[in-house]
């Protein structure tokens, strides 16, 4: 995966998930993004999912996690539906390390779990 | 429609009748949206004595913090025309559930929700003996199966009758000062819940986009960035008193500089798991309030419970400036009594601070946050014409919409 995240830098606040869906469809839009944003919100629990070629990944605060596509959230539109992240590959940048105001998602490589 | 849906959900809780209708681009180009549009349209449905919210140009987009959206009513305390900010995720959500719009007029004959989504809403019953804001919002979720429902509410204070009952954002208090609870409360209408599984169009996404991403750079510029929560409780002249319950800052809907922090006094607060303890602390939100509690000599976690048990009742957390006692459960119990505190509510719009006024108004017409148009200087009228431009292809006419945003500038 070309990016590295840092799950304590996330503020939850979505707006990797809108950035996403402008690449995906160019659109704003929380239903065609690669990326999910997952909240418990009374416990304060959150963080981002990505669907990968592969996999999924989870930025959970506590440590990253790699789940296989099936295993992926559910929701009015599952993960396995979404389409996976290609880092941008049509673009000279990368919408959600653009526009996550945190620094929590930057450029990088992260080793898919095989 | 581009940028914006077009849409007006009219709902009437007397008839039971749902009315979708249809707002034309000659509507936004004269109100842009947001406090413009709810007073246009108050105008209008005034005999319903309707709640109104309303949505912006921008909210539910990529221009940063564009969870802002407003709510408009007469208010139960002044009697006039007010308005508050909707922040956290609601309005987005409407947004993407298609309304840029919602007017709610009349009264339910038994206990009622309100349930907005894919472009269409449907009023339900609701369980009489479910009145604490926390229980009503976790029912809500549970019912229909998603934890991402929005919803707005009061708390048993509000559904007693208070007057100083707050609209509270699912678990959170909000920073609505004008009684809209309780008005909600009046028309027996316990939430309304809202999912957005639509998208937004844009005529120009490339150009939109670039518009956004130079504001969210100027933001980085601001004094509060890149967290705000302490250091806007330090503007009141008070230490925050946090460091040793607090677990991490929270960000609205897509907002650069987070105004939010949870306290954990339930668990350790360093703990980052989800654990078995469902509800470990709070959403510290009202940064004046606890300003306010910390001042009157509370701790950290004191201030914290207080806050907590507001937002549970649905009490406007305003009132706490009119309590004249500062122990604990002198305190407490102070708050349980209140019958109706009118003190604390200036004007007619809720405003962050005295300071730059004209830019929250600016914020409440273009659907973005006016806790973050008080940090962060990001008003650019130019600027916001070109995006209304690249976003929905229409031209606003900015000579009078300013005009009109300082005729209602306190």
């Amino acid at each position: 995966m070309e990016l590295k995240i840092t799950p304590l830098k996330c503020t939850g606040c979505g707006a990797c998930e809108i950035a996403c869906s402008m690449y995906q469809d160019e659109t704003n839009s929380t239903m065609v993004s690669s990326i999910i944003l997952h909240r418990e919100e009374k416990k304060n629990y959150f963080g981002i999912m990505i669907k990968t070629q592969k996999d999924v990944y989870l930025a959970r605060p506590e440590g990253p996690e790699w789940l296989s596509q099936s295993e992926g959230a559910s929701g009015p539109k599952p993960i396995l539906l979404r389409p996976p992240c290609d880092g941008c590959k049509n673009r000279e940048d990368k919408l959600c390390v653009k526009f996550c105001p945190s620094g929590s998602i930057e450029e990088g490589f992260t080793e898919e779990a095989g | 429609m581009d940028l914006y849906n077009g849409r007006l959900l009219v709902v009437d809780l007397t008839t039971g009748k749902v009315e979708i209708n249809t707002l034309k681009e000659d509507f936004f180009e004269e109100n842009v949206g947001g406090i413009l549009g709810n007073i246009h349209l108050f105008e209008e449905y005034e005999e319903m004595d309707p709640l109104i919210i309303g949505t912006g140009p921008f909210t539910g987009t990529l221009f940063p913090g564009s969870c802002g959206g407003v709510i408009s009513a007469r208010s139960p305390l002044t009697g006039n025309l007010s308005h508050s900010p909707v922040t956290w995720f609601f309005t987005p959500e409407m947004k993407l559930a298609g309304f840029d719009h919602v007017v709610i007029g009349g009264a339910a004959e038994d206990p009622s929700f309100l349930w907005i989504r894919n472009e269409n809403a449907v009023i339900r019953e609701f369980p009489e003996d479910i009145i604490e804001s926390w229980e009503i919002t976790d029912y809500l979720r549970h019912e229909l199966g998603d934890d991402r429902v929005q919803i707005l509410t009061t708390g048993t204070y509000g559904f007693d009758g208070g007057l100083n009952a707050q609209i509270i954002e699912n678990y959170w208090n909000s920073f609505e000062r004008y009684g809209f609870g309780g008005l909600m409360a009046g028309k027996n209408l316990r939430a309304i819940a809202v999912r957005g599984l639509g998208d937004i169009l844009l005529a120009n996404p490339e150009k939109y986009m670039k518009g956004c991403l130079k504001v969210l750079n100027q933001t980085k510029n601001s004094p509060y960035y890149p967290e705000a929560f302490e250091k806007l409780v330090h503007s009141y002249s008070a230490d925050p008193g946090i460091e040793e319950i607090k677990h991490r800052v929270d960000g609205c809907f897509n907002c650069p500089i987070p105004c939010r922090v949870f306290v954990k006094y339930n668990e350790p607060a360093n703990e980052l798991s989800s654990t078995d303890i469902e509800e470990p602390g709070m959403l510290l939100t009202d940064f004046e309030a606890f300003a306010i509690l910390r001042k009157k000599g509370l701790n950290g976690e004191k201030a914290a419970r207080v806050m907590e048990i507001l937002s549970r009742k649905g009490i406007d957390p305003g009132v706490i400036t009119s309590t004249k006692t500062n122990a604990f459960e002198g305190l407490l119990k102070e708050i349980e009594e209140i019958s109706g505190i009118k003190e604390h509510v200036e004007g007619d719009i809720f405003l962050i601070s005295r300071n730059n006024i004209a830019n929250q108004i600016v914020a409440y017409t273009f659907g973005f946050c006016p806790v973050l148009s008080h940090m962060a200087e990001i008003v650019d009228y130019e600027l916001f014409s070109q995006l209304i431009m690249d976003g929905a292809d229409i031209e606003v006419n900015m000579v009078e919409v300013e005009g009109r945003i300082n005729k209602i500038t306190p």
